[in-house]
């Protein structure tokens, strides 16, 4: 298990928008960041893998926050985000039920949104108590982050997915 | 590395492996004092055990616990609400009390003194003469008050009864759960899955449904019975008389049905019972039913065992609607004799009025719904008692294998292994190991071969004391297994068998189920060694990915390597692979015995394999034949010796050179 950080491991990202990082002299183009923990710990060991077809470990990136810094970060940072991204709802407009799919209108951080999900499937993904996330059927996810902040009239409409 | 993987959430009953002091233990829990749930050692000896002896009903104490006493049990359950309770007996109180006064108001009050136009009652309302319209007035107000009040408490009631009685059930699952949790693979084995969920899942509800649904009103209605009666009796006592004198068959009828009751309910259990296990067979087993066209006989199967529930059902019902037929005719016939002697004495005018006769007639009318329900409650009692009884089986059942009373915890386990003439069977006067004596030295890996059935689970299952030896000792670095506390023997003894088993939870959890304080890093780490984090990885969520009975689908080369992971991050100082490989393809199996290579070194590992050729690298081999160690010795003695081992190893190298594999 290679733990990588800022004195083993360049980062560098290209013209096209990919990141290339360089551990022992070896460049590895195009690699892929994985959250091994992505709900429990997101910024905690992130693997570094090759773009090849085995998606091989370079090695594991112990704390993102602790072992990088600067614009290193930042690129992983944004990368991590591209791959993970995850709308977080701020507001649940409504949510009608017909034909056994519930149809939500939520607005998010990244704006209004409009998606759908089976109705008798675990579309919800109870992190905690108050932590939620919701699968729609083209496998698209948002977080609800804290349930406590909706409204008691935006919770009654999901309390029967809860 | 400070963060901490807990506990799974959800899968209470981890039992505790120090016992449970007197002060945790929880209520109803009888008949088993700390001094007799630990023995000494002079109690091992005793030649073969009691295999039945945690089966609950049929061998135990339980078996005579008879409804009354269940009462008694379930009852000590609702200690705790003491407080609650005495607030429910008032409001029980003031409905009786209510109950009384309202036919008196509109009986006596209304007839007799308001619409009789009576001077008196003005008198007793100090109002003036005449004014009957106020007085008629203020007693619609009193009834409509009494009514509100009775409405008031009643709701009161249900409000502490919706509060007190989910507690119960609760407390009363996890004490199955709890009780189950102490008992013995072979309860496990020797009860039907169906069964078991049935008695977590229904009877703990079912227990409770009589004090929901009928004690309540019977704690109401018998004051409100014995006081009608008493008032009765005041008002009339000759009309009194013919009220109550077919009490004493309805008594009889009510006797005679609740004992046919008792019969009926159980078979009703059984046919539940049944039809959970085969649900839970044909849910399991899915993959073979459809694999070999079966669907139609399952559903026609499955139709014969709901068709067994059915049946007991309707018995159920036809045998509690003849008793609350004989109710209704016993309460029409009350009524009947009533009028027509009560018309007779107005006829007679024997000092007994028409409005006097209305409220004896209202008190009458008030005792039926109390013999209604007395013949509801009866089924629901008789409901309740039968799967108390079962419940009771359970808490009560002795485990059969006990934690000793004086733990040895050792600061420093080695590993060695010292197996002393021992002999075991699952039934008495059936022996699978037979005389086995076996020496392991610290960090020596010993390969156990044998055909199936030979009793080489059975032997590693009696080292981690999944099940006791009945004659013989084994003993870890020279101490008695059954020495140890279950937490230090199952801490430093790990088994990954053929059968893995994933729980309800994310992969983390799983891998760190053998230890709940694990960090991030050391369960990353066990993945690596087990060859499990590159599939992890490909996972959407990872380390976070929910697994097991509602979560995501693993292979079995997936589940192999999770909980090979499981047992590398348990680090144990004895090692078991029962068969560890035994269920992947080639591929995975080369890398799980990569993985185990690791696992193996600086512990004592003892290997149970088909494949002779796994175990080449063990430092000594045991052969098995029908309980018995028949050769032992390194791969090359024992090659030499030309026997049981060299046969089995000559019938794989002939059959893989066959498949052109060796």
């Amino acid at each position: 298990m290679e733990l990588l950080n800022s004195s083993n491991m360049k980062v560098e990202k290209t013209a096209g928008g990919f990141l290339n990082v360089t551990v022992k002299g070896t460049v590895y183009e195009n690699i892929k960041l994985v959250r091994t923990f992505p709900f429990t710990a997101p910024n905690r060991f992130i693997s570094v893998r090759m773009s090849d077809e085995d998606s091989r470990e370079i090695g594991l990136i112990d704390d993102l926050e602790k072992d990088f810094a600067g614009e290193a970060r930042a690129c992983l940072q944004e990368e991590l985000e591209i791959r993970y991204f995850t709308p977080v709802i701020t507001k649940v407009i409504s949510v009608k039920d017909q034909a056994g799919c519930s149809y939500f209108e939520v607005d998010t951080n990244a704006g209004v949104c409009n998606f759908a999900i089976r109705s008798n499937e675990n579309a919800f993904m109870k992190l905690s108590e108050t932590r939620v996330i919701i699968e729609d059927l083209e496998n698209n996810r948002y977080e609800i982050p804290d349930l406590n902040k909706l409204t008691s009239k935006e919770r009654k409409k999901l309390d029967i997915f809860l | 590395m400070n963060q901490n993987y807990h506990e799974m959430p959800g899968r209470p009953g981890q039992p505790g492996p120090k016992g449970r002091p007197d002060s945790q233990r929880r209520p109803g829990r009888e008949g088993r004092p700390d001094s007799q749930r630990q023995p000494g050692r002079e109690g091992r000896q005793s030649g073969p055990s009691n295999p039945g002896r945690e089966q609950g009903p049929p061998g135990g104490k339980n078996a005579f616990l008879s409804s009354f006493q269940c009462l008694w049990r379930i009852a000590k359950y609702f200690k705790p609400y003491i407080p609650s309770l005495i607030l429910m007996g008032f409001t029980y109180l003031g409905v009786a009390v209510c109950n009384m006064a309202y036919p008196y108001l509109n009986g006596t009050l209304l007839y007799d003194r308001i619409l009789a136009k009576n001077p008196e009652i003005l008198k007793f309302l100090r109002l003036p003469g005449g004014r009957f319209a106020v007085a008629l007035g203020l007693l619609v107000i009193a009834m409509a008050v009494t009514k509100l009040l009775i409405q008031f408490l009643q709701a009161v009631q249900s409000y502490v009864n919706a509060k007190i009685v989910p507690l119960v059930i609760l407390e009363l699952e996890n004490q199955i759960f709890h009780s189950m949790g102490e008992l013995s693979l072979r309860f496990f084995y020797s009860n039907r899955t169906g069964g078991l969920m049935t008695r977590i899942l229904s009877d703990a509800t079912q227990v409770t449904g009589f004090f929901i649904d009928f004690l309540p009103e019977i704690l109401t209605q018998v004051p409100t019975l014995i006081a009608t009666c008493v008032i009765m009796f005041v008002l009339d006592w000759r009309l009194a008389l013919v009220s109550l004198c077919l009490l004493p068959v309805m008594a009889m009828v009510h006797l005679m049905m609740m004992g046919r009751g008792h019969v009926l309910f159980s078979r009703r259990h059984r046919a539940e019972r049944e039809i959970t296990a085969k649900l839970n067979d044909n849910i399991t087993g899915v993959r073979v039913v459809k694999s070999f066209g079966q669907e139609q006989r399952e559903i026609r199967s499955f139709g014969r065992v709901n068709q067994e529930v059915q049946d007991a059902e309707v018995a159920i019902t036809v045998n509690f609607n003849k008793v609350n037929g004989a109710y209704t005719f016993l309460e029409n016939m009350i009524n009947l004799l009533v009028w027509a002697f009560g018309s007779w004495l107005v006829l007679g005018s024997e000092n007994i009025s028409y409005g006097h006769l209305i409220t004896f007639a209202s008190y009458v009318t008030q005792l039926n719904p109390m013999m209604r329900l007395a013949a509801q409650a009866s089924r629901q009692w008789v409901a309740s008692m039968n799967s108390a009884a079962r419940v009771f089986s359970i808490i009560d059942a002795e485990p059969e294998i006990k934690e000793s009373s004086h733990p040895v915890s050792p600061e420093h386990f080695r590993g060695r292994i010292d197996i002393n003439r021992v002999t075991f069977g699952y039934e008495p006067g059936r022996p699978v190991l037979k005389d086995i004596d076996l020496h392991v030295e610290p960090g020596k890996m010993i390969g156990i071969v044998g055909r199936s059935g030979a009793g080489k689970t059975t032997l590693v299952n009696l080292i981690s004391r999944l099940y006791e030896v009945e004659q013989g000792s084994i003993a870890i670095d020279g101490i008695d297994v059954r020495d140890f506390s279950f937490q230090e023997l199952r801490r430093n003894v790990s088994m990954v068998s053929q059968e893995t088993y994933i729980f309800m939870g994310t992969v983390a959890e799983n891998i760190a189920y053998a230890k709940p304080g694990a960090t991030m890093e050391e369960i990353i780490r066990a993945a690596v060694m087990a060859s499990a984090h590159d599939f992890i990885c490909r996972m959407p969520d990872g380390y976070d990915t929910v697994v097991g009975a509602s979560g995501r689908t693993l292979s079995g080369g997936e589940r192999q390597r999770i909980s090979i992971a499981r047992a590398i991050l348990a680090d144990p100082r004895i090692l078991i692979l029962d068969e560890a490989t035994a269920a992947v393809d080639t591929e995975t199996e080369r890398a799980i015995q990569k993985s185990i290579a690791y696992l193996k070194q600086n512990r004592t590992t003892l290997s149970i394999a088909h494949r002779l050729s796994t175990l080449r690298d063990a430092d000594y081999l045991v052969v098995i034949e029908h309980g018995r160690i028949v050769e032992e010795g390194t791969h090359d003695q024992l090659l030499a010796e030309n026997g049981v081992f060299a046969h089995l190893m000559e019938l794989q190298t002939t059959a893989l050179a066959m498949r052109g594999l060796e």
